[in-house]
């Protein structure tokens, strides 16, 4: 009879719970005209527009009143001005250093106009796990954009990349390039790696932008021989005036070199890095 | 041309690392950098200064609305207070970079208060950046102190805005069906708040069922179900008003309702001798248009951002998936592929994704995909969850999670957000249960 | 609507025989008759025992009792199994017998599906009936459907049990 008891109980709960919430509201109106709402107090559910100036730059308006969009409504107390604001304005350029909106133009014209984007990947995806020593040809670049991107959570799958970058590879990798042919070239080769893997830990990107994988971001770098920035400049100058996601993400890239300053390199090499460009690409991550 | 492809097998041989000296004089590395981190940016925001006690408490005020925004979102991380080293006194004066550097702060956020003469409180804010040592961006404000919550919110969407690139989604409010009661008996109130859940409002008794509201992107209405007079129809509440009014006299159930891009139009089925159908309603004729023609279920549709297509739900192919035809009802095309049963598309603002309720498997996920039905990823799961909507810049997702019924048979119901990336899932804390949320548009 | 409670209470009181529900091993409230009764009983016995009587004939309880008032249908299903058949046979005969009785035919939805399509689905269901009772013979204006998706479960839980049971069609005397 343990059952009949568990029916038992269900029910009184049942019944006793339409006794307590139910009844009532089973007496439903049954008129389709307008329901009373239970109270509308306009006061709070509609308030001013504060209206926001897009800018801080532009010269301070006069307090216009803005039109105010809301429908006519019948309060009229408690209706004070509409608070408009007004663009800041900006009276202490606290530091001398121009608005960062504007790179100054490198006065050398910007070196490589071709686009970052169209170009095959620059490298496959070196899992620690591949042992064959980088074919030498590439396979077609894969260009389609396919399901699962890597720093993007997906609930069905088994291992979600976790959030931090993995720490792996790039050390282990310069013995890898032949010492003897070309020494530039193995040099070169150690000072990127030394540099991507110290910009590893201080570049943060945020994978939720619109066309995130899409955003790369070339920033040309000088260094002086102690390592730090002595200027950086993102490249694309156009693109950062008109498109708000890519001077996002090429503020977001600046920041990581600033960061990271100073780069911990060898000054025997300072020839090798004290030029650089740095092309933050956050495709691969993606898995794209 | 050349010397691209003359790059690409430079880098070849060199193991994938770019080391090109493509100029001759001007020997310069290019350095492909592939990996980075996903962590919040930390941000410190501090009190806003005032003169008077009043303005002071009005600046701590709007300095944890502000941070809490920020921190919500998951892209921001707030520096605790205890840590800053300037005081916001001299930081009026200006920032010592250098302080903040050193707490690790990236951006900086001060500001000021001022309850003026006339009564109004002028609120102004600055959003430095620390490491280029400049005020990236500034905006003054003037409101009724009443409004204070609401200029905080406004401040945050510029911050984020700033610091992001997009729109910010903190101005904003939701509108969801507040539950109570057994599962049998159980009763819905349509109910507003702020986004953050704060100024939280009843818009109905709960006397009649109501379900699955949807904001206006234009104005302040919401079209929702109400089964007023046990006939369930889509009806329009009018928040300035208060009235409802029932949308359209259709010869049966009309439901899933959902506004147009313009918000010139509800579009929602029609439930007749066992056959939906989706139409679309002009509000200002009143002309309504059939656009499926189909024996099968059709329902839960939703317009893109452009108005030109429209996602919806339809078992025609036997079990529940997700289609898309253009804005006439041409063109019908299935996007949905995988195994189990697909509903509730919603159309991201942005455009690029198309947010969906999956089950598979005797769960519930909700996900994103893009249009043509291509990466699919699913950000939440549960024992139910359903009900996806958009937070007005297209990045943040809000939808509701229900418990499997308890021992006594009682369920329960919450709302959550989460982000695209399929991270930070919140809880929206309510006064009692919820679902069926509905994001607002930036109020305007 | 108030009809609605009358339903319930009849199927708590007198479900002795309903014969529609097949599956009435499980463990939610609606099947449970013998608990039922003596569970209630403290409460409510001048109700149990005034009722031996019998319901007036053509009224709710009359049909819950002589009929059955649900029929039930399979997962994402809107068709009529062969008992759900009979039952709308012995409905319409016994509506021949009761001209003055209209009805609603609710159409229900378990919890394991989404909303909107669930509406849609229950609206289904209520029509399988309708179509059905048109079929034997029952003037349409005697009929009116409504679809309560999963708003309106008869049995509470979150099991295969509660869901059999909830995914139905139930008639309403109005």
């Amino acid at each position: 009879m343990g059952s009949g008891a568990l029916y038992s109980s269900i029910l009184h709960a049942v019944v006793l719970a339409i006794l307590v919430f139910g009844l009532p509201s089973f007496v439903t109106p049954q008129n389709a005209t307008i329901v009373p709402v239970e109270f509308i107090t306009l006061d709070d559910l509609i308030e001013k527009p504060v209206e926001k100036q897009p800018e801080p730059e532009p010269e301070p308006k006069a307090e216009e009143k803005a039109p105010i969009p809301e429908p006519p409504k019948q309060q009229a107390k408690l209706e004070p001005a509409p608070p408009e604001p007004e663009p800041e304005p900006e009276p202490e350029p606290v530091k001398p250093e121009p608005v960062p909106e504007t790179p100054k133009a490198k006065p050398e014209p910007i070196p490589e106009p071709e686009k970052v984007v169209a170009a095959p990947p620059p490298k496959p995806k070196r899992k620690p796990a591949d042992k064959k020593p980088e074919a030498k040809k590439k396979p077609p670049p894969k260009k389609k954009k396919d399901q699962l991107a890597s720093i993007l959570r997906d609930v069905l799958k088994r291992k979600n990349q976790p959030r931090a970058a993995p720490q792996d590879q790039a050390a282990k990798e310069p013995e890898k390039a032949p010492a003897k042919p070309r020494v530039s070239a193995f040099a070169q080769n150690q000072m990127s790696q030394a540099i991507q893997q110290q910009l590893r830990a201080c570049w943060r990107l945020d994978p939720g932008a619109r066309e995130a994988e899409d955003l790369v971001v070339e920033i040309q770098v000088s260094l002086n021989p102690d390592g730090s920035v002595r200027q950086a400049t993102v490249i694309d100058t156009v693109r950062m005036v008109q498109d708000a996601y890519f001077r996002s993400a090429a503020e977001n890239a600046k920041r990581a070199i600033d960061v990271c300053s100073p780069f911990k390199l060898p000054i025997k090499k300072y020839d090798v890095w004290r030029e650089l460009t740095l092309r933050f690409n956050p495709r691969e991550m993606f898995g794209t | 041309m050349q010397k691209s492809i003359f790059r690409l097998i430079a880098f070849t041989l060199v193991l994938g690392v770019a080391a090109v000296p493509f100029d001759p004089a001007r020997a310069e590395l290019v350095v492909d950098i592939t990996r980075g981190f996903v962590e919040p940016l930390p941000v410190a925001v501090t009190d806003f200064d005032g003169a008077a006690p009043g303005d002071i408490r009005f600046g701590q005020d709007i300095s944890k609305v502000i941070a809490d925004d920020l921190e919500r979102s998951g892209l921001f991380r707030p520096i605790e207070q205890g840590a800053f080293i300037q005081d916001p006194a001299t930081l009026r004066i200006a920032p010592k970079f250098g302080d903040w550097r050193l707490i690790n702060a990236q951006a900086l956020v001060s500001g000021a208060t001022e309850l003026q003469a006339d009564g109004r409180l002028k609120v102004e804010f600055r959003l430095w950046d620390v490491f280029a040592e400049t005020q990236i961006t500034g905006l003054a404000y003037f409101t009724t102190p009443a409004n204070w919550r609401r200029v905080a919110h406004i401040i945050a969407d510029a911050i984020y805005k700033r610091l992001t690139g997009e729109e910010g989604y903190f101005d904003t409010r939701i509108v969801y069906i507040a539950e109570s009661g057994p599962q049998n008996r159980r009763v819905k109130r349509l109910s507003i708040m702020d986004q953050d859940g704060e100024n939280h409002r009843f818009l109905t008794d709960g006397s009649v069922l109501v379900l699955t509201p949807r904001f206006s992107p234009t104005t302040q209405e919401i079209t929702y179900l109400s089964y007023v007079g046990d006939t369930p129809r889509v009806f329009l509440f009018n928040l300035n008003t208060g009235q409802q009014e029932v949308l359209g006299n259709f010869p049966g159930m009309t439901f899933a309702p959902r506004f147009s891009p313009n918000g010139n139009s509800v579009i929602m089925s029609l439930a007749r001798q066992g056959n939906s159908e989706i139409y679309d309603m002009d509000l200002r004729t009143r002309k309504v248009i059939r656009l499926t023609n189909h024996p099968a279920i059709d329902t839960s549709p939703s317009y893109s951002p452009d108005g030109g297509e429209i996602v919806f739900n339809s078992d025609r192919g036997g079990t529940q998936q997700i289609y898309v035809m253009a804005g006439n009802g041409d063109n019908v095309r299935r996007i949905t592929f995988s195994a189990g049963r697909y509903a509730t598309p919603v159309w991201s603002p942005r455009g690029d994704l198309i947010a969906f309720t999956r089950i598979y498997q005797g769960e519930f996920y909700i996900g994103v995909m893009r249009p043509d039905g291509s990466g699919e990823r699913m950000l939440a799961k549960g024992f139910l969850v359903e009900g996806p909507t958009w937070a007005p810049n297209g990045r943040v997702l809000s939808f509701y999670r229900q418990e499997p019924a308890n021992a006594a048979g009682i369920v329960s119901s919450k709302l959550f957000t989460i982000d695209l990336t399929g991270f930070n899932e919140r809880e929206i804390v309510t006064p009692i249960d919820g679902s069926d949320p509905a994001w607002s548009p930036l109020i305007p | 609507m108030r009809s609605k409670i009358f339903t319930f209470i009849a199927a708590v009181f007198f479900l002795t025989a309903c014969g529609t529900s097949g599956e009435d091993s499980g463990a939610g409230t609606g099947s449970g008759a013998a608990a039922t009764s003596q569970s209630t009983g403290s409460t409510s016995t001048a109700t149990t025992s005034t009722a031996i009587p019998g319901p007036t004939p053509g009224s709710q309880e009359h049909l819950v009792v002589n009929v059955g008032d649900r029929v039930f249908f399979d997962f994402d299903k809107s068709d009529l199994k062969a008992d759900g058949r009979s039952t709308a046979e012995a409905l319409a005969a016994w509506m021949n017998n009761y001209p003055a009785v209209t009805l609603t035919i609710e159409g229900h939805a378990d919890e394991r599906g989404t909303r909107e399509y669930n509406l849609a689905l229950g609206e289904r269901r209520a029509n399988a009936v309708y179509d059905y009772m048109l079929a034997l013979g029952v003037q349409s204006n005697r009929l009116r459907t409504i679809s309560y998706g999963k708003e309106r479960p008869a049995v509470l839980g979150s099991n295969e049990q509660a869901w059999a049971q909830n995914r139905r069609g139930v008639f309403v005397v109005n």
